[in-house]
């Protein structure tokens, strides 16, 4: 403090603006990065993993194209219809289903995992080669409205190419830049 | 450079010009499969065309005596090539696995290097950002990278395809076979001017046609090796 | 001739001789040399910070027109950024426009600045004392601009730190065997190096400027001048600092040009692709960068009043080494052309035709400016030592070397392997804005520098005229050097 006492005046402004322009600086950060990281998104139904997963439900009952290609898709109204036009018909969830299947409208859900137009994967490969689909979507059977664990950018899939047998081969920029 | 059979695949086009009748539908096939936008007429004028895939048409002779030749070009993906060492970012790199030229659009600065080093001049640059102009912006390819303003662009032997086709192959547990892999262009040709397949297969039909009597390759005094290979006779030609 | 050389009245007259011979003989030595005019060092502090603090109604006027180019220069880039190279007159086979032409251009009239500091430090050659500063400084700035050049070039400028080796968890780096990555690591060097060469001879003279001046000046020049005294070891060590800088900088600056020439010479373009290239680009900046620095003497001369300072004895000897320089690339261009035309390979052939053909224009005022304007007149002294005749030398030189790097990087390129892809070129509103631009930018810079820094070393000239004196031997009057070191 002493060292602050002997500035003078004008110093001392420019002392506390600079202090409040950096604390200014890390707060806007703070927002940026929680705003980013947060799924901000509210589901039109909010669906619950961790029900279903309770009942039994195998990931690709629902997700039916994750091992024939590279999508894994998202199931269609009817499919949902198939069980719950009688299962829980009674929940206000339920009802808003039922709402759109009366109204022959797709439900606009929102996307979860999302990479770059740049990035190509191929979940059937993936799932050949015996990875887990919570390697990198985390535990959604304990979730309730699935969310987006892991950052999934580069480092993170090289992570794993470079622990792979054919390693190399993994390692082309083709593999997923095309 | 030697070239060394790897494990992996040698990608290889066989380009009969004697077929070739300049339609052009391989163009029109490339642009429609890779997301190439249209250049506007001003933009060809100022040298901009943006075609992954060309046919070059020089004419022969003097009136009435004139020969139409055509040669479709496109990256030759060299095994050799000048583009690639060129490259501050290694954007443009040789791919050990698809033994194939790769442009990574997400890595490149857009140092345009790579296109004064191609002897082929088959490197295009995106002058502008991409414009596909009602309808064409509905049969956009999910499949391939819509690239943005600044950076360079070029044939990749629709590596989408072999890409897909090799992944299909690999989820079933079973070789590639002869001819599974098409790239657009070759998909196109009406006359089968175009082949594609595997050069280190045998018993594929380009691993066949490449020791014929008529092949040559484009600028082949540069060294490049390239992995196109022409094939002319010495007698016959488009246009008599 | 030179005008008047001095506008302050001499401080002190030393007798002249009574033998009227003799007399002459002397009023000529100092007239002729700096070296041999001394005055006392409190005088040329005088004149030197005077200068600095003088901004008349003209310097505003000129200030205000570069800033308005300038200004102008940001915009067009700005544009270009926004709305892609599109705009410029770029095409699928010139892909490298007037901005590259402009990085070698520019790093070339930065070349001789230090060179001739450096060089000529080494070589004790006492004209370069007066002029070593204003010459850094030249290359300072033109550098600071070179470097923007491959950065307007690029199509994604947001993507360009990948040219610079980050460590990062994808295990990406540059490419080290790209020539474009060299020239990018000879660049920043030869921009330290240069700054620090130019910084370490600046510290006396800022704490001089700190001794004289109050205020703000004062608080800028004491935190400049790091504490300097003017103490017998900090001298020592000035000297010793100098000499050292002097030796390593010249392999930098010639690794610097040759680096940008490789960015050509390395690709296999015809036109491009010559071993030749390297010392031939080297001695093309030289040439273009001596020919700067005569410029930028003349109107800091004229501007300034620095009449005293830069006398004819430096004219001339610059106009010298310009002649020498005029030679040695008059051989290079020869060397190159004639290999290209009696080899007679179709595309060498091609790009000469190109040359001489479509571009013949350009191609002969190149030829005018460079070989015919220099080498016709810069054997007379009368020309060397006018003002006008050196500046319309001056400036026809740097436009014969700008249209040649244009020639070489653009008219080249519009020639290539399959006739098909034979296009020209012809730039728009974008390459010309910012080549101006640029030019302003540069001009812009130095002339905010001479009124912050001492343009003159005053310390070095002061130290070469208390080294020299004029002695009498027999009739005549000699000059002398004491060597102090």
């Amino acid at each position: 403090m002493r060292r602050v006492a002997g500035l003078s005046s004008r110093q001392r402004l420019l002392f506390g603006g600079a202090v409040l322009g950096g604390v200014a600086i890390v707060v806007i950060l703070l927002v940026i990065v929680i705003a980013q990281t947060s799924a901000a998104d509210e589901q039109p139904i909010a669906f619950n993993h961790k029900r279903h997963a309770e009942n039994g439900i195998q990931c690709q009952f629902c997700h039916a194209g994750v091992a024939k290609g590279p999508v894994a898709g998202i199931p269609s109204v009817e499919k949902c219809m198939g069980c719950h036009e009688y299962v829980a018909t009674d929940s206000p969830q339920i009802q808003r289903l039922h709402g759109y299947w009366e109204r022959q409208e797709p439900i606009p859900w929102k996307r979860v995992n999302e990479q770059p137009s740049f990035v190509y994967f191929n979940h059937a490969s993936h799932i050949a080669a015996a990875v887990s689909c919570g390697a990198c979507h985390g535990a959604v059977e304990e979730m309730t409205v699935a969310e987006p664990v892991v950052n999934m950018n580069m480092g993170f899939c090289l992570d794993c190419h470079a622990q792979q047998e054919n390693k190399d081969a993994l390692w082309d920029c083709a593999v997923c830049h095309r | 450079m030697a070239e060394e059979q790897s494990n992996g695949h040698k990608w290889t086009m066989i380009v009969d010009a004697d077929k070739c009748t300049g339609c052009q539908a391989c163009v029109v096939a490339c642009h429609a499969e890779n997301n190439v936008p249209v250049s506007s007429e001003d933009e060809v004028i100022r040298g901009r065309a943006m075609h992954w895939m060309r046919i070059e048409r020089y004419w022969e002779g003097e009136y009435p005596n004139v020969k139409a030749r055509f040669l479709p070009v496109f990256c030759q993906q060299c095994g050799n090539a000048p583009c690639e060492p060129v490259c501050p970012v290694y954007a443009s790199y040789h791919s050990t696995e698809e033994n194939i030229n790769i442009q990574v659009y997400n890595r490149c600065v857009g140092t345009r290097y790579c296109g004064n080093n191609c002897p082929y001049r088959v490197r295009i640059f995106n002058f502008w950002a991409p414009r596909f102009d009602a309808p064409l912006e509905q049969q956009l390819n999910p499949d391939v990278t819509v690239r943005s303003p600044g950076v360079m662009e070029k044939c990749t032997f629709c590596i989408q395809r072999i890409r897909r086709g090799r992944e299909q192959a690999n989820i079933e547990g079973r070789p590639l076979e002869d001819g599974e892999i098409i790239p657009a262009c070759a998909q196109a040709c009406p006359t089968d001017a175009l082949v594609f397949g595997d050069k280190w297969d045998e018993n594929s039909r380009v691993a066949q046609m490449v020791p014929s009597e008529r092949q040559f390759k484009l600028l082949e005094n540069l060294g490049t090796e390239p992995a196109v290979y022409y094939l002319k006779g010495g007698e016959t030609h488009v246009g008599e | 001739m030179l005008e008047s050389r001095a506008t302050i009245g001499p401080y002190w007259d030393e007798p002249l001789p009574d033998d009227e011979h003799l007399a002459r003989q002397v009023e000529h030595g100092r007239e002729e040399h700096l070296m041999l005019d001394a005055r006392p060092p409190a005088e040329l502090n005088q004149l030197t910070l005077a200068r600095m603090r003088q901004t008349g109604p003209r310097f505003w006027i000129a200030l205000a027109g570069l800033g308005a180019l300038t200004l102008a220069f940001f915009i067009a880039w700005a544009i270009q950024i926004v709305s892609g190279l599109g705009i410029t007159g770029l095409n699928r086979s010139v892909m490298w426009g007037p901005y590259i032409a402009n990085l070698i251009y520019f790093i070339g009239i930065g070349h001789a600045g230090t060179f001739i500091s450096a060089a000529l430090r080494l070589m004790r050659m006492d004209f370069r004392r007066p002029i070593a500063r204003a010459a850094e400084t030249i290359t300072l700035f033109g550098l600071a601009c070179a470097a923007l050049f491959p950065i307007i070039h690029v199509g994604r400028i947001w993507k360009l730190f990948y040219m610079l080796p980050i460590p990062n968890q994808r295990d990406l780096w540059p490419n080290f065997r790209s020539a474009l990555f060299w020239d990018m690591m000879a660049i920043t060097t030869y921009l330290i190096g240069s700054t620090l060469f130019m910084y370490v001879a600046l510290i006396p003279d800022l704490a001089m400027a700190r001794d004289h001046m109050t205020g703000w000046r004062r608080k800028l020049y004491s935190a400049l001048s790091l504490g300097w005294r003017g103490t017998e070891g900090e001298w020592h060590r000035l000297e010793v600092v100098s000499n050292l800088l002097s030796f390593v900088i010249i392999p930098v600056m010639f690794s610097v040009h040759t680096g940008v020439s490789w960015n050509l010479s390395m690709a296999i373009q015809p036109g491009w692709h010559s071993a030749i290239f390297g010392p031939f680009f080297v001695v093309g900046a030289l040439y273009s960068g001596v020919a700067a620095v005569i410029l930028v003497m003349i109107i800091v001369r004229k501007t300034m009043r620095f009449g005293y300072f830069m006398r004819e004895e430096h004219f001339n000897a610059m106009g010298i080494f310009l002649l020498i320089l005029t030679l040695t690339w008059i051989y290079f261009y020869f060397a190159e052309w004639i290999t290209n035309w009696y080899g007679n390979l179709p595309l060498e052939k091609a790009v000469q035709a190109m040359l001489t053909g479509p571009l013949a224009p350009l191609f002969y005022l190149m030829l005018f400016c460079n070989i015919v304007v220099p080498l016709g007149t810069l054997w007379s002294r009368r020309v060397r030592t006018s003002l006008p005749a050196m500046l319309v030398i001056g400036i026809l030189i740097q436009v014969g070397m700008y249209i040649e790097r244009v020639l070489i990087v653009s008219g080249s390129l519009s020639r290539n392997e399959l006739p098909f892809n034979w296009v020209n070129y012809t730039p728009h509103w974008p390459e010309v804005t910012v080549t101006l631009g640029t030019l302003a930018f540069l001009g812009l810079l130095y002339m905010v520098y001479t009124r912050f820094v001492p343009i003159i070393p005053v310390w070095e000239v002061y130290e070469g005229q208390a080294m020299q004196g004029s002695r009498r031997v027999g009739r005549a009057v000699m000059s002398t050097r004491t060597e102090v070191h």
